[in-house]
């Protein structure tokens, strides 16, 4: 959480106006994007699913969630039918298959890092406007 | 009847005669009208006896008419001729004789040679009329034609010269908006320019423009090594500043102040110590070591001035702050900081960089404040270790800590904002020989101002500092316009919040119809550009923006940066990657690379604007101020010693001068006290720094990022 720290360092001394509405803008934005992934899935969109694994992949990657930014970079390249660990090429059903799985896993990297966010601020008096 | 019958045998033998001759023949062959008309006496022309008789009555039977004056035209016709009766008059003075060499009264045969006279004029209208009317009309229309043809040609040919020429306008006409185009740069760099220069005269005025040259030229060193691109603009800038700005007012102006100053120093008693005397001769040397020309002794001179004038008018208040503000802290009330800067500063010059650049956020965080125990000599020496690093310069620091008061000011300032305007400043004078003389001679007046202090002997006194949080900030003249093009929220959210930190004006677009709509609309100083975006990707939105601005420096925010990826970003017209995810650090990087022309403004104004008054500084006396000047005048020329120092190159330490000298310090002390700073573990100075220009940055880096502490 270095670079959430960071973000912290950017608050106002005293507050935590900053890197919370940061957060809360990344909670709203994630939230509508595992929408649309599922959306996508559902309509077997692979390209529409890649580049929702980059927007999610980004923002993650600007409060340093590291693990959802990373799983949302594999969802990016299995969208353009490609495996970068495996380093090889996928067949549409593959990729969506492995897509499937892997927002499962995004969800739940997510929701682990809202909960930590959200314990952060709380143990900072710091309450989110739920959304 | 015979006689007709011969008269009609006469016609026949008179085939070819003309009628009119053949009447004539036979009136005049009869006798019954003798009377009225006759041949001549010798028949060779005929009479006409009484005109009113013929008249009458011969002319309506023979000519079917009854006008003489008819007659006698016809008889012309026929080349008859009247004769004059003027002799012998025989038959009266009315008759009328016409003759004709072929009409004679036995000489029939020669009738048929009196022909109507052809007329000339007729004859020929009648052959051209009948002739020449069917060519002429062919002819007319051939030249009608031929001439319409050529006309068609003339004019096809003024079609095209009109048409060329058009062309030829159209072709200057985008020649001059070219020109207007870089006519408005150039207006936009004038303008640049003449904050430049105001800000000069406002420092001038302010007399603070020592101080701001020395910051410049402590944090120079470091800066040359970050940033090679930001030479060449400062170059420009030097060479513009120098256009515009002539030596020779300048050092007029400055003389008049000077001596104005002087005057009025001396009329208020103030003292001209031999001390002072020395620290402009250590001034001197270090410009000379610089490189000082006549340009820069005269600035320096006017500073000096100034803060001799602001001694004069600050004297009593200077008592009091020992520790100045550095760089933007803004604390006015210390009208003392200042100078301690500058001390601070010149000193670590004086090692010509062989100390590593001072970290701004150094100057910053650890603002002491000399307590009224510390000597005031040590007192300089303890500001300009304080100023890099508290723990090299332990023992001085120590005794500084403790009489120090320093406490935060609750909003965000720049850290490090003394090292980037420094660097800014440094590199814009970096490398040129202007700068580098303006620095020697800046050294010199900074070289008397502590020596000036030091005579003043005002005892230091518990100050309390202001001191803004640990951020860092370039100076900038005016806020830089940063579009901001992202479609991620969140990502926007924190470089927004960046460039709020780093003191510019944001314009958000989120995606890259939006960006290209808003670079149509607006002017910015830079674009920050994602490259995935809904609706049109940054590459696009920057292809497509370079079609109407060429210039604005555009840099790509990505998490996709492998080589080919990135060559599709240059190629697009971008000017710079920055890969995502950046840090802070990263960005100001880019924003200091990319906009350096408003951070070397910046540096100016902030420096003459900001900075306090200084209080403190005894004005030289005119020997040690010549003698200062002429140090720094003979050192001109030394282009590598400038260059060197510029880029803190490790020959500072063959030269070590003693920079201290103006306050009292022996070059032995002077020595040791380099010695200390030189093992100093914390900074690089002399040979290690010019090896480890990298390493030192990020060192500074580094500690920018610390958190400020109070101390008391």
């Amino acid at each position: 959480m270095d670079i959430f720290g960071q973000i912290l360092e950017l608050d106002e001394e005293g507050t935590h106006d900053f890197s919370k509405e940061m957060v809360t803008a990344y909670f709203e934005q994630a939230t509508t994007t595992f929408g649309s992934m599922d959306q996508a899935l559902a309509d077997k969109k692979l390209p529409e699913l890649s580049a929702l694994g980059h927007f999610l992949k980004g923002s993650s990657a600007a409060l340093g969630i590291s693990k959802v930014q990373a799983a949302c970079e594999k969802m990016q390249h299995y969208g353009e039918l490609r495996d970068e660990d495996a380093d090889r090429d996928l067949a549409a059903p593959e990729a969506l298959a492995k897509i499937d799985a892997l927002l499962v896993e995004v969800k739940a990297e997510y929701a682990r890092a809202e909960k930590w966010l959200r314990k952060w601020y709380a143990a900072h008096n710091e309450q989110f406007a739920e959304p | 009847m015979s006689d007709r019958k011969d008269s009609v045998g006469h016609e026949d033998n008179m085939s070819s005669t003309s009628d009119f001759v053949k009447k004539l023949y036979k009136m005049l062959e009869d006798q019954t009208f003798q009377n009225v008309v006759s041949w001549g006496p010798q028949g060779d022309c005929f009479v006409v006896k009484d005109m009113n008789e013929f008249t009458k009555s011969i002319l309506p039977r023979m000519f079917k008419h009854s006008n003489f004056a008819s007659f006698v035209r016809q008889l012309n016709k026929y080349d008859f001729h009247k004769v004059k009766n003027s002799d012998d008059n025989q038959f009266g003075e009315h008759s009328w004789t016409f003759r004709h060499p072929d009409f004679h009264a036995d000489r029939r045969d020669t009738l048929e040679n009196i022909k109507r006279k052809v007329p000339a004029q007729r004859k020929n209208t009648s052959s051209a009329a009948a002739p020449i009317p069917p060519p002429l009309t062919i002819d007319s229309l051939q030249a009608q034609l031929s001439s319409l043809q050529s006309q068609l040609t003339s004019l096809g040919a003024a079609h095209d010269d009109v048409l060329s020429h058009v062309r030829n306008l159209e072709r200057s006409y985008q020649e001059v908006l070219v020109e207007m185009v870089g006519f408005q740069r150039g207006m936009a760099q004038q303008d640049g320019l003449m904050q430049n220069l105001i800000q000069y005269f406002l420092r001038e005025n302010n007399g603070n423009g020592a101080g701001k040259m020395k910051q410049i030229q402590s944090n120079g060193g470091m800066d040359g090594g970050n940033n090679p691109f930001m030479f060449l603009q400062t170059q420009e800038t030097q060479r513009m500043l120098d256009k515009n700005f002539p030596e020779t007012d300048v050092a007029r102006a400055s003389l008049v102040q000077m001596s104005e100053i002087s005057r009025r120093a001396e009329a208020v008693g103030m003292s001209f110590g031999a001390g002072e005397g020395s620290g402009g001769g250590s001034g001197s040397r270090l410009g000379g070591g610089v490189g000082a020309s006549g340009i820069g002794a005269a600035m320096g001179r006017v500073d000096m001035l100034a803060r001799i004038e602001e001694l004069q008018a600050q004297r009593t208040r200077n008592n009091n702050s020992r520790l100045g503000t550095f760089f933007n802290n803004n604390s006015n009330n210390n009208p003392s900081s200042s100078g301690v800067n500058e001390r601070a500063g010149e000193e670590q010059r004086a090692p010509q960089q062989r100390t590593e650049s001072p970290e701004s956020e150094d100057y910053e965080d650890e603002m002491v404040v000399p307590t009224s125990t510390n000597p005031p000599t040590l007192e300089a020496g303890e500001m300009t270790l304080a100023a890099p690093s508290p723990d090299v310069w332990s023992p001085p620091s120590g005794d500084a800590h403790a009489g120090l008061e320093v406490y935060t000011v609750g909003h965000l300032m720049p850290r490090g904002s003394a090292g980037f305007m420094d660097a800014q400043g440094n590199w814009s004078f970096d490398g040129n020989s202007f700068a580098g003389e303006m620095v020697g001679n800046q050294e010199a007046s900074f070289a008397s101002t502590s020596s000036g202090s030091n005579n003043s002997g005002s005892p230091p006194q518990t100050q309390t500092l202001r001191v803004r949080r640990s951020t860092f900030v370039p100076g900038w003249a005016v806020p830089p316009r940063v579009l901001l093009v992202d479609d991620d929220a969140v990502s926007r959210k924190l470089s927004s919040k960046f460039l709020q930190v780093f003191g510019c004006t944001i314009d958000v677009a989120v995606d890259g119809v939006g960006a290209v709509n808003k670079m149509n609309l607006e002017k910015y100083d830079l674009v920050l550009m994602d490259i995935v975006m809904p609706k049109l990707d940054g590459v696009s939105a920057t292809s497509m923006i370079r079609k109407f601005d060429p210039r604005t420096p555009i840099i790509s925010m990505t998490s996709n940066s492998r080589p080919n990826e990135i060559m599709t970003y240059y190629s697009s017209g971008m000017n710079d990657i920055l890969p995502k995810p950046f840090t802070k650090e990263g960005l100001l990087d880019m924003l200091e690379k990319h906009l350096t022309h408003l951070t070397v403004i910046k540096q100016k104004m902030s420096t003459s604007m900001r900075v306090p008054r200084q209080p403190g500084i005894p004005p030289l006396n005119d020997v040690g101020f010549d003698s200062a000047l002429q140090a720094g005048a003979s050192s001109a020329s030394s282009d590598n010693a400038l260059m060197g120092y510029g880029l803190g190159s490790p020959d500072a330490g063959d030269g070590r001068i003693n920079v201290l000298a103006g306050m009292g310090l022996s070059d032995e002390q002077y020595n040791i006290m380099l010695a200390g700073i030189v093992n100093g573990d914390a900074f690089n100075f002399g040979e290690k720094r010019s090896l480890d220009l990298d390493e030192v940055d990020s060192d500074g880096r580094e500690g920018k990022r610390g958190r400020f502490e109070v101390v008391e």
